[in-house]
């Protein structure tokens, strides 16, 4: 695929609708781009082109995406991948790990950065709709103020700022939550849907543990969480359990998590009412055998490899998670996305931690 | 005042500075290579020698085989063959012994050699303890309940990184170190008494040379022999211990070792299988992640990264890097002669196993080193085969004093004359010292 050609292809997988193709549509979409980004990066970038070579000798498109080359992901915490001149680099995203621990560096030009927002955009739309709703965010104001070291938790949250409006923060700068802008957040709206957002454990523990007592009516809300499950996990609280506190407590029937990475900002899975994660068309997910590392059928958990159509400033399009998963099903009847329903069953265990809820120094989709 | 938790011989809080007081007075009773001593190590090799603990941890079975007493009556030799020409050999006191947490055997290693030498002994335990260091204290433990005068001038303790502990314990008259490095530098800054000594062993790494056309000789049945031994290097303590080698080193015809390569490495794969000795998901991630790394650099042939025991990473430059995550992570590469190892080999290189190298090359490279890394040079298989001398340093001897006992007086001068006469006095006393 000529790179004009690879661009347009690209831009088309990032129009709407995100989701309700099949499996096989979104296949002849996706896998010819992927095939056509790998080239892309082999020919641009000589790190990738090595690792490849060494890893995946010989290799050629197959026409099947489970056959693409990946890069594990701990290697952009080594390495500044590019696949573009330093001059085109406007902005190097740094993220996560724990604290003290090294980061991923991932470098963004003006065409990537501006796919990653369209990316994000024809997801969340999804489930928010094109109007930008009154925004209640589940932090401090604090950590978004400090700019000079904008944490990657902050960066999440300023992120999805840009899908809200009259923006109400729930915390102070202690962390304590600020009940008398909540009402008056929820008085000047009222009648108006809305979006509340969050890192899981944040919602959790300040929206449900603290606020779950003073009759706040959320039913307008949807809420958008994401950033990992291991704080909850290890609370025995479940995705059903955590669902059913914010309908009991504030009357919200719309709970949307998302599974996304630094290494692949804007191509984020979203949750579905059925509980389950989708890719959406400009991206995918492979669970693969970690003996084998052959693709897994149906209902065997494995590690997770994701896929995506947006990175073509560094070599990030296909790589290997240190995340275990399983898809529950493919092109599920009644399925309203169409595509892989999968969950993330949490970290592999004995790596290198790198929640954000622990540390409170997240990245946005950690 | 700096309490710290001995765990043997006897639970219990102590205070450090008083431990060690006890300890040099107990010290006066032993002397090296006793009776007492010598039953000891044999208690503790027919604990350890129980083959469900072999089973489960194949290092504390090498250590029971050194701890037999036919073992001790090498050492006991080596002693009396220096103590000959005029020198007595005597404890120096007190050894305070700082083991590393990853190779659990060494604590024990380290302080048989001290006590064979006749010094009272004080046994750091890191506080995070394996499963194989717990049934090491369990067994030594019972070995000291029934030897007091050892149990006397004994303790294993335990704690953190406590400054007010090991400063109390470094009154020792020798601190041995045993590394990583960051442990090394922490303890140098602690001040020890003037004429006290200290033996330090910082990180080190280690590596294996194979004949091609020795390797590419061997049957089926030799083949597996050699990979058995060769994963045994690998799999203990993780490939993590200073000996495990990390690289290996074809020495041979290209072409050839292509082919010999194939055949070892799936023999050393499938031995790993048919032990169990699989690694974890995150190990097998974490070592393509290491490889990776490297490959980008351009400098990797093929990366076997798809492996459940072993991966193998080809390189095409002699550059070694060292700091891999273990757990079965190898690095390969071809030369044409043993003296190209000269490009591989740097400072902090220990232990050369090698298989199908002549004794001559392995003494001519020796030479060509001169001093430059290897300290080590052992059949593969041997490894992690503990030593008394170890990093180039004799353990045992270093654990003991020499007195110089002289009797005969130079015939023609009864007086030192003149500078020159007292400064040769001087080279012959340092010569023999």
């Amino acid at each position: 695929m000529a790179e004009p050609v690879l661009d347009t292809a690209i831009d088309a997988l990032l129009t709407p609708p995100a989701f309700g193709a099949t499996s096989a549509e979104r296949a002849a979409g996706l896998t010819p781009v992927l095939e056509a980004l790998t080239a892309h990066h082999l020919a641009r970038c000589p790190e990738y082109a090595h690792v490849t070579a060494a890893a995946f000798p010989g290799w050629q498109p197959t026409g099947v995406a489970a056959d693409l080359p990946f890069v594990p992901i701990g290697l952009f915490k080594r390495r500044d991948l590019r696949s573009v001149a330093d001059g085109e680099v406007f902005k190097v995203l740094t993220s996560s790990g724990t604290s003290g621990a090294t980061v991923s560096r991932v470098a963004l030009d003006r065409t990537t950065a501006k796919r990653q927002t369209r990316a994000l955009t024809l997801v969340l739309q999804h489930v928010l709709g094109a109007a930008r709703r009154p925004m209640l965010v589940i932090d401090s104001e604090a950590v978004v103020r400090n700019r000079s070291e904008l944490s990657a938790r902050a960066a999440g949250v300023v992120g999805m700022m840009s899908f809200g409006r009259h923006h109400t923060f729930a915390l102070d700068a202690d962390m304590r939550p600020r009940l008398e802008a909540i009402r008056q957040f929820l008085s000047d709206h009222a009648g108006q849907e809305l979006l509340i957002f969050g890192f899981t454990f944040m919602v959790w523990q300040h929206l449900v543990n603290e606020l779950g007592d003073y009759d706040l009516d959320l039913g307008a809300a949807t809420v958008i969480h994401s950033g990992g499950w291991k704080r909850l996990a290890a609370e025995q609280v479940t995705n059903e359990e955590f669902k059913r506190c914010l309908r009991d407590a504030f009357g919200i029937e719309r709970v949307h998590n998302f599974y996304g990475m630094a290494e692949q900002v804007g191509s984020v899975f979203l949750e579905g009412t059925d509980g389950r994660l989708h890719p959406a068309r400009f991206a995918d997910v492979i669970v693969r055998d970690p003996d084998t590392w052959q693709e897994l059928p149906v209902g065997e958990p494995g590690v997770l490899q994701v896929l995506s159509a947006v990175p073509t400033s560094y070599p990030g399009h296909s790589i290997l998670t240190e995340d275990l998963g399983v898809v529950d099903s493919i092109d599920g009847p009644g399925s309203e996305h169409g595509g892989k329903a999968f969950r993330v069953l949490g970290r592999v265990p004995q790596a290198e931690l790198r929640g954000c809820s622990d540390t409170y120094a997240s990245a946005l989709g950690r | 005042m700096a309490d710290v938790e001995r765990l043997l011989p006897t639970a219990a809080t102590v205070d450090a500075g008083s431990l060690v007081a006890g300890l040099r007075a107990a010290q006066r009773e032993r002397r090296p290579f006793d009776e007492e001593v010598c039953s000891l190590a044999e208690a503790m090799a027919r604990d350890l020698r129980r083959p469900e603990i072999i089973r489960r941890f194949p290092q504390l079975g090498a250590l029971a085989y050194w701890l037999r007493r036919a073992e001790a009556e090498r050492l006991r030799a080596a002693w009396a063959a220096a103590e000959a020409d005029g020198t007595v050999l005597v404890p120096r006191g007190v050894v305070f012994h700082v083991p590393p947490a990853n190779v659990d055997t060494l604590a024990v290693y380290s302080w048989m050699l001290a006590a064979f030498a006749g010094n009272a002994n004080v046994v750091r335990i890191a506080a995070h303890r394996s499963e194989a260091t717990e049934v090491l204290l369990a067994a030594v433990g019972g070995a000291l309940a029934g030897h007091p005068g050892i149990a006397a001038s004994t303790a294993f303790v335990t704690y953190g990184h406590d400054e007010d502990i090991s400063t109390a314990l470094s009154t020792a008259e020798v601190r041995v170190v045993w590394g990583g490095d960051d442990t090394v530098q922490a303890l140098r800054r602690i001040p020890r008494p003037v004429r006290s000594v200290e033996l330090s062993f910082p990180d080190r790494t280690s590596l294996a040379v194979l004949g091609v056309e020795a390797v590419a000789a061997l049957d089926d049945e030799a083949m597996a022999d050699l990979a058995r031994r060769l994963a045994n290097d690998i799999v203990w303590f993780d490939q993590l211990a200073c000996s495990s080698p990390r690289l290996v080193v074809w020495v041979g015809d290209h072409d050839a070792a292509e082919r010999a390569r194939a055949r070892l490495y799936a023999a050393v794969r499938a031995d790993a299988e048919e032990r169990g000795n699989r690694a974890s998901t995150s190990n097998r991630i974490a070592k393509f992640v290491h490889a990776a790394d490297v490959a980008a650099s351009g400098t990797v042939r093929s990366l076997d990264w798809r492996s459940s025991t072993v991966t193998v990473a080809e390189l095409t430059q002699p550059l070694f890097p060292r700091d891999g995550p273990g757990g079965g992570l190898l690095y390969d590469i071809g030369v044409a002669s043993v003296l190209d190892l000269e490009q591989v080999v740097e400072g902090r290189d220990q232990t050369l196993s090698h298989f199908g190298i002549d004794e001559g090359d392995l003494r001519s490279l020796a030479h060509r080193l001169n001093g430059r890394g290897i300290d080590r040079m052992v059949p593969v298989g041997d490894a992690l085969r503990f030593d008394r001398v170890w990093d180039g340093i004799d353990l045992l001897q270093s654990f003991a004093k020499r007195v110089a006992i002289s009797t005969d007086r130079p015939t023609n001068t009864g007086l030192l004359t003149s500078m020159d006469e007292q400064a040769t006095g001087t080279d012959q006393q340092g010569d023999e010292g």
